[in-house]
């Protein structure tokens, strides 16, 4: 099975940029002023509430969304571009898949989009994600589980040099999960750039090099995990997310609630 | 062009899928399809040789005749064109699955503008030879045409089919592409407006053609959709030319297409990028219920509004409508007198909304989860929602036609009322069993096709069983058809379910 390529060293441009990106639906800010970068061979984590903003980042650097102001760039491309579409990877949360095709077919037709004609890398991660059995089978009939996988396997099949990934442990089964952290750690060692959007701190806090917490549409705290942990004075990650993010004074009224219970 | 086939060819694929998923293993379904394509072919047949042989083959012998309705046909096959193309560019949904996943990959908008278009122009170029070769085969059949000339006939014909397909979809398409990047208007009003654009210009160019043409003095007008005759007239004329006059013909048919197609794939560079449309706010306030029904009718009718196809394709008929009244109004043509039988027509429009709704909100259907009802309950809901959206529908152009009809009365929609309920839930039945995805461009359009094939012989056979029934028994047999085409609908459903659990 093949996995890696050599790749050249690694460059000064950061992986991912955004700077200044704000996005609004209506007049109402969804992203206000978000700013980060990612480098080579490094992983980002990007926490947050539910409806913070994190999804509507992601989806703005990999152009399905227009943001309303701010730049987005791809090893220095700006990211809407041909160049730098194809420069990465994304697996997303909750988008349709093309679901009347069979998993065989999605992996062919991104293979052909991508022009990647090396079959090695996708035969090995099909047998690591157990994917074979499957493939004849049309995607409307998967698991969630099983669709995560092959978008897995999709994003990675041309080499990418930068992985985003939104919420890229939902749905998979242990083994899965364990197979993905060894590949992120596989892809990190490369010098791939990964940006994955989590609820899941404790996996944030073990793997996550950097750290970027979004509430409101903001970027309130940013750093890496031993950084934060002693900008705030504590030794766990909820705690540095639950204040950075204003959610404390909510918990401590929610506490009353849950007595009654 | 790597990247446009790959997304034409995925397209196709799709489809493929999809009809295979739907007639696989199911040896009825197969043998209905098969069934219905074989009275298809017979019924062309006989319509053929009883009406359309014996109509135009009295031309054959007079070139100049042939020559003119050459023209006419050819400018009318414009028309065809336009109208399928509308529809199937109305019916597509205005974000699929297929572009969110293009959005993140290395493909240019002209790429995935083109890579949905080919397989729009291959489908519209077959159905239109398939729906006029009977009426040129019938003109030239007695034209006493050498195989050379028949075969220059019939390049002839396909350069201007696939002339007028492109032609029309670069007017769609410029249309479009001023309107959202230069007006920066709405996409929905954007694409109804490109779509009337591209239809009125072939219905204006056909209509000046009858205008100027003068049967009498075998004159025939000059335009771009009858350039084709010009070549065509040196083979059923007197085959006597120049020997460059066919290579030049040739190349130059070709190279019009082609320039043609080049235009189009520079347009669509500017196609601005798709974002999902945002929810109207007016349609957030409509109200929920606690009931299982209310709350899921609620939702149908919420539903069946929002849905970008019904309310482009009703804004389209709305004013198609509008248009005809006026037009016949100003020009003082007589409705009821050259068009019987408006208020069936009206129906028969309105039903055609009634074939996607099973598969509307089958698949995902978020109050299957949180407000779990029985199954009979979000079936009544679906019915009742349709009946209501269609009617109103239909209402709505009893009202408009009324300004040139003394059809569309406030009574005869009350009396073809039953009827058009009937062809409704009829339409819902085949939605039940017939394939129907969102999921890729014109995926429901071939829906809305086959829904209307199977709609125009059953709103017929409907037509024929409400006019043998006696009057006084005429209310009950609607009833005892309607709860028969319920018990139909209730029991397709059951063995949908059974057949995609056990194929899933």
């Amino acid at each position: 099975m093949r996995l890696g390529r050599p790749r050249s060293g690694r460059g000064v441009t950061p992986v991912l940029r955004v700077g200044h990106l704000r996005k609004s639906y209506r007049g109402v800010d969804a992203v206000r002023d978000i700013s980060f970068e990612v480098r080579d061979g490094e992983i980002y984590g990007l926490i947050g509430p539910n409806g913070s903003g994190k999804s509507t980042t992601l989806h703005a650097l990999v152009d399905i969304i227009q943001p309303t102001s701010g730049c987005l760039e791809v090893c220095g491309h700006r990211a809407s571009t041909i160049r730098a579409k194809q420069l990465f990877g994304f697996v997303p949360d909750d988008l349709d898949m093309p679901e009347t095709l069979s998993g065989g077919e999605f992996l062919a037709f991104i293979r052909r989009l991508y022009g990647v004609t090396d079959t090695g890398r996708m035969d090995a991660l099909i047998e690591i994600f157990g994917l074979r059995e499957a493939l004849h089978r049309l995607i409307e009939e998967y698991s969630h589980g099983m669709k995560k996988k092959l978008q897995i396997t999709a994003s990675l099949l041309h080499y990418p040099r930068a992985l985003i990934l939104d919420e890229p442990f939902r749905g998979l089964d242990p083994e899965a999960a364990i197979s993905l952290k060894r590949l992120l750690s596989i892809e990190r060692a490369r010098g791939t750039g990964l940006l994955a959007a989590t609820h899941d701190l404790s996996m944030a806090q073990r793997y996550c090099d950097r750290i970027g917490i979004i509430s409101g549409g903001d970027l309130v705290a940013e750093g890496a995990v031993p950084e934060l942990l002693g900008r705030f004075d504590t030794d766990s990650l909820e705690e540095v997310f639950l204040r950075a993010s204003g959610l404390l004074d909510k918990r401590s009224g929610l506490e009353e609630h849950f007595g009654h219970l | 062009m790597r990247n446009t086939s790959a997304i034409s060819s995925v397209i196709v694929r799709s489809w493929s899928n999809q009809a295979a998923r739907a007639v696989g293993g199911r040896s009825v379904l197969a043998l209905l399809c098969g069934l219905l394509a074989l009275v298809a072919v017979v019924f062309g047949y006989f319509a053929t040789r009883e009406f359309i042989y014996p109509t135009f083959s009295s031309f054959s012998a007079n070139e100049s005749a042939v020559a003119i309705l050459m023209g006419l046909l050819l400018t009318n096959v414009s028309v065809a064109v336009s109208m399928l193309l509308s529809g199937f560019l109305i019916l597509s949904p205005s974000q699929t699955a297929l572009d969110n996943l293009l959005s993140t990959m290395p493909v240019r908008p002209n790429q995935r503008v083109m890579g949905y278009y080919l397989p729009l122009v291959i489908v519209t170029v077959l159905t239109t030879t398939v729906l006029f070769s009977p009426v040129f085969v019938s003109l030239l059949y007695d034209a006493n045409l050498s195989l050379f000339g028949a075969l220059w006939v019939a390049f002839g014909l396909a350069s201007h089919l696939l002339y007028v397909v492109v032609l029309n979809l670069a007017v769609y398409l410029i249309s479009l592409t001023l309107l959202t990047r230069t007006l920066a208007a709405d996409q929905s009003f954007s694409r109804l407006t490109a779509t009337l654009v591209m239809s009125a210009s072939s219905l204006a160019t056909f209509a000046i053609a009858l205008w100027r043409t003068d049967f009498f003095r075998a004159v025939a007008p000059t335009h771009h959709l009858n350039v084709h005759v010009v070549m065509l007239r040196g083979v059923i004329e007197d085959g006597v030319r120049p020997p460059l006059f066919y290579p030049a013909a040739a190349v130059c048919a070709v190279a019009v297409v082609l320039l043609l197609w080049v235009l189009l794939n520079r347009i669509s560079l500017l196609s601005a990028p798709l974002e999902r449309p945002a929810k109207p706010r007016w349609l957030e306030s409509l109200p929920f219920g606690r009931h299982g029904l209310s709350v899921y009718g609620s939702q149908e009718i919420k539903q069946a509004v929002r849905h970008p196809e019904n309310y482009l394709f009703a804004a389209f008929f709305v004013l198609l409508s509008s248009g005809l009244v006026l037009s016949s109004s100003l020009a003082g043509f007589d409705l009821d007198r050259h068009v019987p039988e408006v208020p069936l027509i009206i129906w028969f429009s309105c039903s055609l909304f009634a074939h996607n709704s099973y598969g509307r909100t089958l698949p995902a259907h978020w109050l299957v989860q949180v407000a779990p009802r029985r199954r009979s309950v979000w079936l009544v809901a679906k019915l009742a929602a349709n009946c209501v959206y269609c009617g109103a529908l239909a209402a709505l152009l009893f009202v408009v036609y009324s300004f040139a009809s003394d059809q569309t009365t406030a009574a005869s929609f009350l009396r073809s009322l039953p009827f058009g309920l009937l062809l409704v839930l009829g339409l819902t039945l085949a939605g039940v069993v017939l394939p129907y995805s969102e999921r890729y461009p014109f995926s429901s359009a071939f829906s809305a096709l086959f829904g209307a094939i199977l709609g125009l012989p059953l709103s017929y056979v409907l037509g024929r069983l409400l006019s043998i029934v006696p009057g006084e028994l005429a209310g009950a047999a609607v009833l005892t058809l309607a709860a028969v085409v319920v018990l139909l609908i209730y029991c397709a459903d059951r063995w949908k379910t059974i057949v995609d659990g056990s194929g899933g």
